[in-house]
């Protein structure tokens, strides 16, 4: 268990500033999610924790103490790599045994540790095959072990579930997750799939061109984005926004419903709302279409989108090409500057 | 007509196919034939050469010149000369070669097509230029008339080429691996020696091979630097001590030249590709 | 759990280890200090003394004393100096035309389909995958002034009239044909099969778009196989071009530059007289010539090679 902290750091390769002053605190036994698009500097921030990169400035703490000059073997750190980087030329069991043999671990130490944790992955069966012999999902299972045979302090995981198939995908979130909770390791988690960062962070990191735009828990994150870049970039389909005069005006698809589902009491906002197309996804209907009336052309060019669960029996009556009364509640609307796409509180003028 | 076109096509892909393989191959057919002839055989202008055709006293077929060749000169002691010779430069060869070749592929970022270029650029100064002050070198060192000058010397021309293959064969190598040893608790050396090295077995293979037929073959340092008879590597040996004053021994220079040639031969077919891969893969890649 | 954290500074023989700048350093330099010591020092040293008067008495008793251009200027002076010269230009351009035109042949038959291809294959590269002193030796004895196979071929196929015996290493005008003959012979193979990698190299998808652009064999010839073919050609070419410009063994194994110094080339001329006679400085200044044409050379090979990059 360690808590990490982050203080300053930025780096440069030559021109490039991959990182412009991160600040970040990681408690305890927390999972932490680093989560944005490609190049926003996650994984080199992560690279930065582990020691394989030095930041340019700054320092980096591991509790309380710095450790900008350790190289990675002093750090107590383990690392699962996206495409596991298991050695190709050893058995599983010896996979997992290289790092205890480098500490040089005593032999029936390091055979017992293995057996513990090989059982705790229901990997037993493979210890003596190579990685080329084994699937996808037995790859990041024996990664996996390989990291927890050492009893690091902090795991740092690099996209670790982005190469196995979708079916597999959802089962290793919810075990990694449930491993995770019973270890109580601190967990660094670097994605760029939001899906996977709402569901298993117990704090998310949203980072953009370098620095990091946004932490809170995932509620925090998804309901109350601090900029629009965060706000689109969390939730599928993303947050419809609107540029009226004064403020940009946001709303989820899933608070954007037909007015008649709404019960009267609600506090709603009204827009005209012109469906261009249906799509049906099984579960749920996504309608496509663009305001009309007050907010005629305000949506940037973009659709405007609204999402409706299958179970919904009005959804099956949406047409294309007809117009449609749509609402959303009040209390779900959000708002951001114009100029600075930062979040505001309540508007200045009225909707 | 098209039938008689293919005809055509066909007859004179066939001729160009004999001629061809007859102009590169018809040299080692003749060598063939001059190993087994008989001295009046061989010797007779009057009568068929591309038979055998023996006379009483002289049977042609015949194993004379190779039993020459193996008890009456110092063939085995210059095969064994140039064996000795090969397995020292590759020795060395390794040595230099492998550790130049990962740092140019891991630690050197740009500026490693510099290094290729200068690698490449090594080829173009050749033995003729630099003959004369290396045995003012080999002097020096007390190397004269020694094989050792030799095994010093040829790793200028097998170095270069083997640090450009292992450096391709090393950026095969996925950098995750190495990061994962030195998470794993590995120091940048234990990195190599236990992860990285293990995995190149292969291109350290194609190293050996290289090196060794390319030091095999050599003739021109040889030739300035060596001069005692029994210390000859066999490219050597064989075209000068078969021949007494002004007479060739041909039969056996025949079979000579041939015995010598054929494992280098055997060994270029087999690693015919790799090589080819290893130049245009580094030509495409700059 | 605490952390546990290492309390090492990175410093010290462990510290050193991990810095990558010091590990490439002390990978890299062996093999940098053997050739600077053997490659370049060497050629720094056969500039050098090319303006002395260095000879192979002298070595490491007397200084030898520097006497600038006089070498040169006495070698520009000896006909069979200019000799050498020309023939290292004639040689070599010689045998490379015929071999590109025969390598290009070739390459056109392997990537064609027939029987006993692997066959072809492995005979058609014997005179790249053999030793070169020895195959020489083969053409010598197929050259011999008597017993020339050669001739009796000729003879055979009606070709030499009666009394028409050419003494192929011996006559001055029929030798430089023999030594570029040889040449060529070793080689077109690995012009051949340069052109066969470099033609296969060429991205499938790459000649699929231009067929259904429409491009007749013609222009796919020039405007698609050409430019990317090559560059990898061009390199190719000027290995085997150096090694045309540079070759001891062929000519040396053949005539020893006779008959009467009439086929000498620079590299033989410089092994006759700084090795055999031990005329260090006159023997340098030889090769020394040959640094502007390979400086030529190795310009060309850079501009191959950088119209790919």
């Amino acid at each position: 268990m360690a808590h990490v902290r982050i203080e300053g750091v930025t780096k440069d390769f030559g021109e490039v500033k991959a990182l412009r002053r991160v600040d970040l605190e990681i408690k305890d036994a927390e999972f932490l999610v680093l989560l944005g698009p490609s190049g926003c500097g996650k994984s080199t921030l992560m690279r930065i924790i582990v020691g394989l990169e030095t930041a340019t400035t700054g320092d980096v703490f591991i509790d309380d103490q710095r450790v900008n000059d350790l190289p990675p073997r002093d750090r107590n750190i383990a690392m699962v790599f996206q495409d596991y980087a298991l050695y190709p030329h050893l058995k599983v069991y010896d996979n997992m045994a290289f790092p205890l043999r480098t500490k040089k671990v005593p032999k029936d130490q390091i055979s017992k540790k293995i057996q513990e944790v090989a059982r705790m992955f229901e990997i037993e069966a493979l210890l003596d095959r190579k990685p080329r012999q084994l699937s996808g999902g037995q790859q990041q299972r024996v990664a996996l072990a390989r990291a927890v045979v050492r009893d690091p302090v902090i795991f740092l995981m690099d996209e670790p579930l982005s190469n196995l198939d979708a079916k597999l995908r959802a089962a290793a979130r919810d075990e990694l997750k449930r491993f995770q909770r019973d270890v109580g390791v601190t967990t660094v988690f670097v994605t760029h799939d939001q899906v996977e960062a709402l569901g298993m962070g117990d704090r998310i990191a949203v980072m953009d061109v370098g620095s990091v735009c946004q932490i809170g828990t995932p509620e925090q994150v998804y309901s109350h984005p601090v900029n629009t870049f965060v706000a689109t970039f969390l939730g599928t389909p993303p947050m419809n926004l609107v540029h009226c005069p004064e403020h940009i005006l946001g709303f989820r698809p899933e608070h954007f419903q037909p007015k008649a589902l709404f019960e009267s009491g609600d506090d709603l906002a009204d827009f005209q709302f012109r469906i261009h197309r249906v799509e049906y996804l099984g579960n749920e209907r996504i309608v496509y279409g663009g305001l009309e009336g007050t907010f005629e052309n305000m949506s940037g060019g973009e659709l405007v989108m609204g999402s409706l669960p299958d179970s919904v029996a009005h959804a099956r009556t949406l047409e294309d090409g007809k117009r449609y009364e749509f609402g959303v509640r009040r209390e779900d609307l959000r708002f951001f500057d114009n100029d600075t796409e930062q979040a505001i509180e309540s508007p200045s003028g009225g909707v | 007509m098209r039938r008689f076109e293919a005809f055509l096509k066909r007859t004179g892909l066939y001729t160009v196919v004999v001629a061809l393989a007859l102009f590169a191959a018809f040299p080692f057919y003749w060598m063939l034939m001059t190993t087994f002839k008989g001295n009046k055989d061989l010797y007779n202008p009057d009568v068929n050469p591309y038979a055998f055709n023996p006379s009483p006293d002289h049977p042609s077929p015949t194993m004379e010149h190779v039993d020459y060749l193996f008890n009456n000169t110092l063939f085995a002691q210059w095969l064994l000369n140039t064996f000795i010779i090969g397995v020292c430069v590759v020795i060395i060869t390794l040595l230099l070669a492998v550790p130049a070749g990962y740092a140019l592929s891991r630690l050197v970022g740009r500026g490693s097509d510099t290094m290729s270029i200068g690698i490449f650029l090594t080829y173009l100064v050749p033995p003729s230029l630099l003959f004369i002050p290396l045995s003012a070198v080999v002097s020096r060192l007390g190397l004269s008339d020694t094989y050792w000058a030799l095994v010093v010397v040829y790793p200028t021309f097998t170095v270069p080429f083997c640090t450009w293959l292992m450096m391709g064969f090393f950026r095969s190598i996925p950098k995750g691996i190495e990061e994962a040893a030195l998470v794993d608790g590995q120091t940048r050396l234990g990195a190599f020696t236990k992860v990285v090295l293990p995995l190149s077995i292969s291109g350290m293979l194609t190293v050996i091979v290289f090196a060794f037929t390319l030091s095999m073959q050599e003739y021109v340092y040889a030739l300035t630097f060596v001069s005692s008879i029994a210390l000859k590597p066999m490219t050597l040996g064989v075209s000068t001590d078969l021949i007494r004053g002004d007479i060739f021994f041909w039969g056996s220079l025949m079979a000579g030249a041939l015995i010598a040639s054929v494992p280098v031969a055997i060994i270029y077919n087999m690693f015919l590709d790799r090589f080819l891969l290893g130049i245009t893969g580094g030509a495409i890649k700059g | 759990m605490s952390a546990n954290v290492g309390t090492k500074r990175a410093g010290g023989i462990g510290g050193l280890l991990d810095r990558p700048g010091f590990l490439a350093s002390l990978f890299v330099s062996p093999a940098m200090l053997y050739m600077l010591l053997l490659l370049g020092v060497p050629f720094v040293g056969a500039i050098a003394f090319s303006m002395t008067d260095l000879n192979i008495g002298m070595l490491f008793n007397t200084m030898p004393s520097f006497v600038g251009l006089e070498n040169f200027a006495s070698l520009i002076d000896d006909p069979d100096f200019r000799q050498a010269l020309r023939n290292t230009f004639v040689f070599a351009i010689g045998s490379q035309a015929v071999a590109i035109i025969l390598g290009n042949i070739l390459a056109q038959v392997l990537m064609a389909e027939f029987r006993f291809k692997p066959l072809f294959r492995v005979l058609v590269l014997l005179p790249w995958a053999t030793p070169i002193a020895l195959g020489v030796l083969g053409w010598k004895w197929m050259y011999d002034s008597i017993y020339s196979i050669i001739n009796y071929n000729l003879r055979f196929l009606g070709l030499l009239t009666d009394g028409n015996w050419p003494i192929w290493l011996g006559n001055p005008d029929l030798a430089p044909i023999a030594i570029i003959l040889v040449h060529a012979w070793k080689s077109f193979p690995f012009v051949g099969v340069i052109i066969v990698a470099a033609n296969t190299s060429i991205p499938r998808n790459v000649i699929d778009a231009a067929k259904v652009d429409g491009a007749g064999f013609f222009r796919q010839l020039f405007k698609i196989n050409l430019p990317i073919v090559l560059p990898i050609v061009t390199v190719g070419l000027v290995f085997g071009t150096v090694f045309a410009f540079t070759d001891m063994s062929v000519i040396w194994l053949l005539t020893r530059g006779g008959p009467m110094n009439v086929t000498h080339v620079l590299a033989t001329l410089a092994f006759q007289n700084g090795i055999l006679s031990g005329d260090i400085g006159r023997g340098s200044a030889i090769s020394v010539f040959l640094v502007p044409i390979l400086g030529v050379l190795v310009v060309m090979a850079l501009r191959g090679i950088r119209r790919e990059a």
